[in-house]
């Protein structure tokens, strides 16, 4: 047995929103040098053995209130050690812009392994919709009828509202940082939420500032930067539950204007699009299954399904990229030349595109679309350390050694300025973590 | 609306949303019997309830409910307390 001593324990015990607190909170060095930060899945089973013996060290355990999850609370608090401080937090809940919805019964869950909540889980149904439909509607015709409905006369949003609060606030009743009041008063001015349990990186921000003080950190600029970067964070999810103009009319909502949500790697589309596309059902399975084999390392199996994905639905930056990396993993020149240039042309201003077009034109040896589409691609923001490297790469290529020269320390620099982005997401599930650690941006 | 109506209108609405035999809804059936019935669910329920029988149950009640029973019998109160 080794005689040093392992260190104390952190935990945060929750859903999803709990491993994202743990990653933004692994970001402080202070917190890091001193302790061990896991995040702990709201079940017994998903337990490892270095998880429970972390469990046994824990001098802070934040632990996420549910009413569903009654019984892990229990069992979970058995597991800490005689005097570890244990800190309840709420979920971030918020129905209050989202009136229709309930489990849809055409999304059997675990649909395939790399879609594993089903093309359209609970946040993104729509009750109506669906009534329609088992009346004998057509998607057209049910999503035609939801769309002009007058939603003020259906529903009653306050109400909605109402319920929403309180039962945050119920379940605040057993915690020891709140959230309720601040969503209340932030609702209308910012995107707080992307569906009914995926908080923005405003909320999570919310509750990291009070889990600070809880574990007694004095403000500082690492503080503050964390805070702020998180701020900044997109939100948990491949996915962004609709909201009809009536809901934000009625709130107020002073940022829904031209906004489209996003459909795991399907794209983002308009209110209305979505809409349509639920009432069709619509998503691409080609693409799961590609991204399937991908992963298994088949990329050759993977390219057909990727081919028709991205034929099916040309306009998902996410299904070319998929494209992109398959081919590249075939060390075929010809064929990645061909597909990202069918990606550039049809996601434009895509910059991660922009970078796999050039890359394929550097392996191809034609350096001066590469140059030109790694202009691209740091013109519209793409993986700067990747693209300034490629950037110096060509140039040197050409020729243009001073220029290249020049180019070269931009990638150091942004090397040595920024730190690595570890993952705000703990890639453990289906849906959380991979695709942001893919595409960070988002579409 | 007495309880014994108002249970089998909490039936029949229990019964739609959840995709569940309506004669298989009991007094004591709770959300744990439901496995689409979580927190979120039910704040719908309640809202599908109140739109459907025009009444608006007690906010804090809701959610100190223990069952179908509760339900129906909050619901019968509330329909009686309801200005004609």
């Amino acid at each position: 047995m080794s005689g040093a001593a392992l260190k104390p324990s952190i935990l945060v015990a929750g859903n999803c929103n709990a491993g994202v607190l743990r990653n933004a909170l692994s970001h402080l060095g202070i917190l890091t040098d001193s302790a061990e930060l896991h995040y702990a899945p709201p079940d017994p089973a998903l337990w490892d053995q270095e998880l429970k013996a972390a469990a046994s060290r824990c001098v802070i355990c934040f632990l996420q209130v549910r009413r569903d999850t009654r019984k892990f609370e229990e069992w979970l608090i058995s597991c800490l050690p005689a005097g570890c401080k244990v800190v309840r937090f709420p979920p971030g809940i918020v129905l209050s812009l989202w009136p229709f919805v309930m489990d849809d019964p055409r999304n059997p869950p675990a649909i395939m392994p790399t879609l594993a909540e089903g093309p359209y889980p609970r946040p993104l149904t729509n009750r109506f919709i669906l009534d329609n439909l088992a009346k004998g509607d057509s998607a057209e015709t049910a999503a035609a009828r939801f769309l002009d409905l007058d939603l003020s006369k259906y529903g009653d949003f306050d109400r909605l509202h109402a319920l929403s609060l309180t039962l945050l606030r119920s379940i605040e009743k057993d915690c020891d940082l709140v959230l309720a009041d601040f969503v209340e008063r932030s609702m209308q001015k910012e995107r707080l939420f992307l569906s009914p349990g995926h908080p923005t990186g405003i909320v999570f921000a919310q509750i990291i500032g009070q889990m600070i003080d809880a574990i007694g950190l004095k403000p500082s600029g690492t503080v503050d930067a964390l805070l702020q970067r998180l701020r900044a964070f997109r939100g948990v999810g491949t996915y962004e539950a609709p909201i009809h103009p009536a809901v934000s009319a009625h709130f107020g909502l002073l940022w829904t204007d031209d906004l489209v949500y996003r459909h795991f790697q399907e794209g983002s589309f308009t209110h209305d699009e979505y809409v349509r596309r639920f009432a069709r059902f619509a998503y691409t399975p080609d693409y799961y299954e590609g991204i399937r084999l991908l992963d298994e390392g088949r990329p050759r199996d993977a390219v057909p399904f990727l081919r028709k994905a991205v034929d099916a639905n040309p306009t998902s930056p996410q299904f070319h990229l998929s494209l992109c990396e398959a081919a590249t993993s075939l060390h075929d020149p010809s064929l990645l030349a061909t597909i990202t240039h069918r990606a550039v042309a049809a996601c434009s201003g895509d910059g991660s595109l922009w970078l796999q077009r050039a890359r394929a034109c550097f392996e191809a040896g034609d350096q001066e679309a590469a140059l030109q589409a790694t202009d691209q691609a740091l013109a519209l923001g793409a993986d700067p350390q990747a693209t300034w490297q490629l950037h110096a790469w060509v140039l040197e290529r050409l020729g243009r050694r001073e220029e290249a020269a020049a180019a070269a320390p931009r990638h150091s620099w942004f090397r040595s300025r920024e730190a690595p982005l570890r993952p705000l997401v703990e890639p453990t599930g289906g849906e959380f973590g991979r695709s942001w650690v893919r595409h960070p941006r988002g579409f | 609306m007495n309880t014994e109506e108002s249970f089998g209108r909490v039936a029949g609405i229990l019964s739609a949303m959840f995709g569940i035999d309506e004669a298989s809804v009991t007094r004591k059936m709770t959300a744990d019997d439901v496995p689409s019935w979580d927190s979120i669910t039910h704040v719908y329920v309640i809202l599908e309830i109140e739109r459907l029988l025009g009444l608006c149950l007690d906010t804090e009640a809701v959610f100190a409910l223990e069952n179908v029973g509760d339900l129906a019998d909050l619901v019968a109160r509330s329909s009686q307390a309801k200005p004609a």
